[in-house]
């Protein structure tokens, strides 16, 4: 598929949608990022196949379990099926460890793409960019890492103790069951997790303004970097952080839609059903998760249209030469 | 009936048998005295029979005060106990129950490790103390003395024992009364209070059961054990601050308006309703009971509604045609209207319906099944937030339950916990075994019996995931990234930093966020579970430490008096229909449940009354199943082939030349060889000591099917089965136990075998699996990126 120019940036138009379709007209740096995560998630999930296979062997009807485990094969296959687990588990942490260092290289590359404007040749592009950048966003992901594990122990240790526990509620070792309420529980809990769950999307954003400001700057001090985007954040919060917010919610969106159609395929689902209907599953899966890198690459369209606006590029950077001449770079 | 061997003994503190003990004196008085200020019990009971209820009977009267400030509770009782054995007692033992949580040294505590239901006591406590008792005119208190007869813990206070200088003698009853003082605990087991929530359960210095040559059956108050008291009846006034005024709910039935009296509020109750106390129920008998208990809170809000036997007959007609059928044509099985009130927490008003409907299915199914509820009253409680320690509790005419915001009647909850404890009504309230001794004659006869009832009217459990205290229906399909050191730290989620002396936690378990992360909806499965095999899946994690005939407090740990009072007597139960029939099965429960009510069975007499009323003879079963430790496992392995066809020379008839077939036969069929028969071989291996009739079934390509019975006596000879075949019909299963009729198999994955290989189901899981990672390293990547 020919991939499309980037619209100008002064299109008019919402500009997650914009930026969205910036991201769709990436076709093979989508599709490269999907497959990537999908090689990663085929790695945990082939030993299951082998172990399904050996449990049923012969010894279940055919079809009878297709559409649930009954209770006495999770029982009698409890032990094999732990220690599976338990390899999975591992083996899932290191695929989570890539994945984090993908997302390191991806964002690079997205990044590389969008300052670019590349016109055809993007996966080369998209590559030299994660190459390029890869190091400077681990020194970002380091922090970021370093600043959730901030946000979570204020938000579920000490200082949620102190001060919410301990000071408002009036109950010692966050014990809520000294609340009268249960409904008084519930609704602390909410606010416990509603504010980490606002923290850490916080944090993801600023994660991507930075990685975009590094980028625009050609600068390698993630710290620095993370400093005026906190500031720039906070300057002006309404336009940074709103098609962000927007292109989560379209995200949202699609994978309910995504849901909703492998509900009523997981529905019709019966001991009769055939190997098709398995691999309908899986292609709506992969549906869900190319939407979902859509959406990754739209942010970083998004965060570039509107760094342009607040963070001018160091004139010794690339992007800030290729500023200053109008030039469009090609392959 | 087979002669009654010895019952199991607890142990005794030397010296005391229970007869006539020291201060047995030559002559006497024996004439009872009413104390002054006891009331009657209500009107006297006028049943055409009282047939005798067991070793004894105990009325209670009782008057008790309690203080909204400082929980504190002083309370007054005149008991009148008359000696149904025919052994005299020189000596009287009571249970101080709440003393159990006087301080960290008491034998439950002790126990427990000093954490209740998870918690450890660091104040809360609770005691109780007696300030005076006294009989036949004489003061009791300075023979007062304090027991162990369990594990001589001189610290424990939960059982103590005066000394008459008279015996009551067998058919004597004698009166005590008794004051006491107490500190309600903050509730941590059962008992208790939480802020204003109060429910108190064995709340009162309460007489043991005396056994005749068995003497005083009276353990100490273990931390894995529950009560055995006498049936008698109670009549409680309670005095208590205002504020509770129409929010008390009892034991029994409210005796007259409330009266309120300045700040405070005086309620009487009689358990059982001075109405019931006047009837007989289907068996003849004055209902009585054997315990009573209480609660107040001002928050309850209370609900009303009547069962009706009617409308539950018409909706399961079949239930009662099959019951019908069993316990003969002219067995009256309706069943009395009860009024049922639900006193359930204002925020989870919500959920009113659903508690009634759980405990009206276990009012239908188990009266149906083992006879009539005989009161007219049932109080059903829904403990407050933050007392949940005492949800999920019997006591005669009152249960508590207990739930939780967001729940869905498809996970089972409260229904469940509903079903259970409104059964305990029957086994137990009704059928009063020794729960010190033998726990499992009523848990494991409720668990197994909640189970039906549940798969009956609710189906199966759906699991569920919580987030932030929401449930999201479904699991995992597998868990996600971690479990130990390293694979935590590689992926983020805690990260060790050892000169700091804490972990670094970047991506941890954070409600919302996690929903984000896992994405439920598109990767978890659906997770069904039937009750009834959720027993056995319970009962294999430890099937064979301790047999299921063990005093509780006697089994080799907590875990294993879990398992063998719950699951385990359950599956043995599910499983007995299989040996004598689903009809003979509920004969002989339905003759055991009425002819030992209101009575204190043992192990032994439930199994001469089940042979009894079955009519058949299943000692060796009960032998097996209660008293061994016995497991069992089948399995059947097969190897199917076409006979290869004949080849090579065979003489001929009559000239006896040796012949090639095979040549012969390709000239005959023109290069082919006929089809042979298939040939199979089914070896079936049993493992562990139970030989239980099996039964095995081949079905065939052609639509046949053909069955035969492994007996026990042939598993006596060999442990394992060939089974040959030999035909044009091909063999495409084998199964045994067929229609899953046993419980107790410790694998079942052996059991059956099948010509053709599902390849559909595992790439099905496996979708799972990797659909679940997908998006789980999605997520991971956008930490990165």
């Amino acid at each position: 598929m020919p991939e499309r120019r980037d619209p100008p940036t002064d299109a008019s138009g919402p500009l997650c949608l914009r930026a969205l379709n910036t991201a769709i007209g990436r076709t093979p740096l989508w599709i490269t990022a999907s497959v990537m995560t999908s090689l990663m998630a085929l790695v945990v999930a082939l030993p299951w196949f082998t172990w399904f296979h050996d449990a049923m062997d012969h010894r279940y009807a055919p079809g009878s379990l297709l559409v649930g485990l009954n209770e006495t094969f999770r029982y009698d296959h409890s032990r094999s099926r732990a220690v599976l687990e338990d390899s999975t588990r591992s083996t899932g942490a290191a695929m989570a460890m890539l994945a984090m260092l993908v997302g390191v290289f991806t964002a690079g590359g997205w990044l590389q793409v969008f300052l670019e404007r590349t016109e055809g040749h993007s996966l080369r592009r998209f590559f030299f960019g994660g190459s390029r950048y890869f190091f400077r966003f681990l020194r970002l992901l380091v922090l970021t890492l370093l600043s959730l594990g901030l946000l979570s122990f204020v938000i579920y240790g000490r200082p949620w103790d102190f001060l919410v526990n301990h000071l408002w509620l009036g109950i010692s070792d966050g014990d809520l069951e000294q609340l009268s309420s249960e409904l008084t529980a519930r609704r602390i809990v909410f606010l416990q997790d509603g504010l980490y769950f606002a923290g850490v999307a916080l944090l993801l954003a600023w994660g991507d303004y930075t990685r975009t400001r590094l980028a625009l700057h050609d600068t390698s001090s993630a710290l620095w970097a993370g400093a005026c985007t906190w500031a720039l954040l906070i300057v002006h919060p309404i336009r940074t952080l709103r098609p962000l917010v927007l292109l989560w919610i379209i995200e949202a969106a699609i994978l309910w839609a995504v849901w909703q159609f492998s509900m009523r395929v997981e529905s019709r689902l019966g001991p009769e059903s055939g190997a098709a209907a398995v691999v309908l599953l899986i292609l709506l899966g992969q549906l869900g998760l190319f939407w979902r890198t859509i959406v990754r690459g739209a942010r970083y369209a998004a965060t570039t249209h509107v760094s342009h606006q607040f963070v001018r590029p160091s004139p010794a950077s690339s992007t800030g030469r290729a500023a200053a001449t109008g030039a469009r770079t090609g392959g | 009936m087979t002669s009654e061997p010895p019952r199991p003994r607890a142990p005794r503190e030397a010296g005391l048998r229970g007869g006539v003990g020291p201060w047995a004196a030559a002559a006497g008085l024996v004439a009872l005295l009413t104390l002054p200020g006891a009331a009657a019990p209500g009107p006297t009971a006028t049943a055409p029979q009282e047939a005798s209820p067991g070793p004894g009977r105990v009325d209670y009267v009782i008057r008790a005060r309690v203080e909204g400030a400082t929980k504190h509770l002083d309370g007054s009782l005149t008991l009148r106990w008359r000696n149904d054995t025919d052994r005299a007692t020189s000596e009287l033992w009571f249970h101080l129950y709440h003393n159990a949580f006087d301080n960290n040294r008491s034998t439950h505590l002790e126990e427990a490790g000093g954490k209740l239901r998870g918690h450890e006591l660091v104040d809360g406590w609770g005691w109780q103390r007696v300030t005076a008792i006294s009989a036949r005119g004489r003061d009791l208190l300075p023979t007062l003395r304090y027991r162990s007869p369990d594990d001589r813990n001189e610290q424990d206070r939960t059982v103590f024992s005066v000394d008459l200088e008279t015996p009551v003698q067998p058919g004597e009853t004698i009166a005590v009364a008794i004051e006491w003082t107490a500190q309600i605990p903050r509730v941590r087991r059962r008992t208790g209070y939480k802020d204003d929530f109060l429910l108190l359960a064995h709340w009162f210095p309460k007489l043991a059961v005396f056994e005749g040559e068995r003497g005083w059956n009276a353990h100490q108050f273990h931390s894995r054990t529950e009560f055995f008291s006498e049936y008698g009846t109670y009549d409680v006034t309670l005095d208590l601050p205002a504020k509770y005024e129409d929010k008390i709910g009892a034991s029994g039935r409210m005796e007259g308006a409330p009266r309120l009296q300045g700040d405070r509020v005086v309620t009487r109750f009689a358990a059982p309703s001075l109405r019931d106390q006047q009837l007989v129920d289907a068996t003849g008998r004055s209902p009585l009971v054997h315990g009573f208990a209480w609660t107040a809170d001002p928050d309850y809000v209370k609900k009303t509604k009547t069962f009706h036997y009617d409308a539950w007959a018409e909706q399961y007609s079949g239930e009662v045609e099959f019951a019908q059928r069993a316990l003969g044509r002219d067995k009256d099985l309706t069943l009395r209207n009860v009024e049922v009130t639900l006193l359930i927490q204002k925020e989870r008003e919500a959920q009113w319906e659903r508690h009634f409907d759980a405990t009206f299915s276990a009012l239908f199914f188990y009266g149906l099944w083992f006879g009539g509820y005989p009161y007219e009253h049932l109080t059903v409680v829904d403990p407050a937030w933050g007392a949940e320690q005492a949800g999920g509790m019997e006591y005669p005419t009152l249960f508590t339950a207990g739930t939780r915001l967001f729940t869905q009647p498809a996970m089972h909850s409260p229904e469940s916990v509903t079903v259970h404890e409104c059964g305990h009504q029957f086994w137990y309230g009704l059928v009063g075994n020794n729960e010190f001794e033998a726990a499992w004659l009523d848990e494991g006869f409720n668990s197994y019996t909640d189970s039906e009832v549940l798969f009956r009217r609710y189906g199966r459990k759906h699991s569920t995931t919580w987030y932030s205290g929401l449930p999201f229906d479904g699991v995992e399909p597998v868990s996600g990234p971690g479990g130990t050191v390293l694979a935590n730290a590689i992926s983020a989620q805690a990260i060790p930093v050892p000169w700091l002396g804490f972990d670094i936690t970047p991506l941890r378990a954070g409600g919302f966020v996690d929903i984000w992360r896992d994405q439920p909806q598109l990767t978890f499965v659906e997770e069904l579970t039937d009750p009834r095999w959720q027993d056995r899946a319970r009962y294999l994690t430890d099937p064979d430490r301790d047999p299921v005939e063990t005093a509780g407090f006697r089994y080799a740990d907590s875990e294993s008096y879990t398992i063998n009072s719950y699951p385990r007597p359950a599956v043995v139960l599910r499983s007995l229909p299989a040996i004598v029939g689903k009809e003979k099965f509920l004969r002989g429960m339905r003759h055991y449940s009425e002819l030992w009510r209101y009575r204190h069975p043992y192990p032994q007499d439930f199994y001469d009354a089940f042979n009894e009323g079955a009519g058949v003879d299943v000692s060796w079963y009960f032998d097996a199943l209660f008293r061994g430790t016995g497991t069992v496992d089948w399995s059947v392995t097969v190897e199917q082939q076409r006979r290869t066809a004949d080849r090579g020379f065979f003489q001929s008839e009559p000239t006896g030349e040796f012949e090639e077939l095979a040549a012969e036969a390709a000239e005959e069929g023109e290069g082919e060889l006929p089809e042979e028969p298939w040939e199979a071989k089914i070896l079936v291996v049993r493992r562990g000591e139970l030989r239980l009739p099996l039964t095995v079934e081949l079905r065939f390509d052609d639509g046949s099917s053909r069955r035969q019975v492994w007996t026990r006596e042939d598993q006596r000879r060999s442990r394992w089965l060939r089974i040959d075949h030999r035909g044009t019909e091909k063999l495409v299963s084998v199964a045994l136990d067929p229609d899953r009729v046993y419980f107790l198999d410790a694998d079942m994955s052996n059991n059956r075998w099948y010509d053709e290989v599902d390849d559909v189901t595992p790439l099905r899981w496996t979708e799972r699996v990797f659909n679940r990672y997908l998006h789980l390293l999605h997520w991971q990547a956008g930490i990165g990126g």
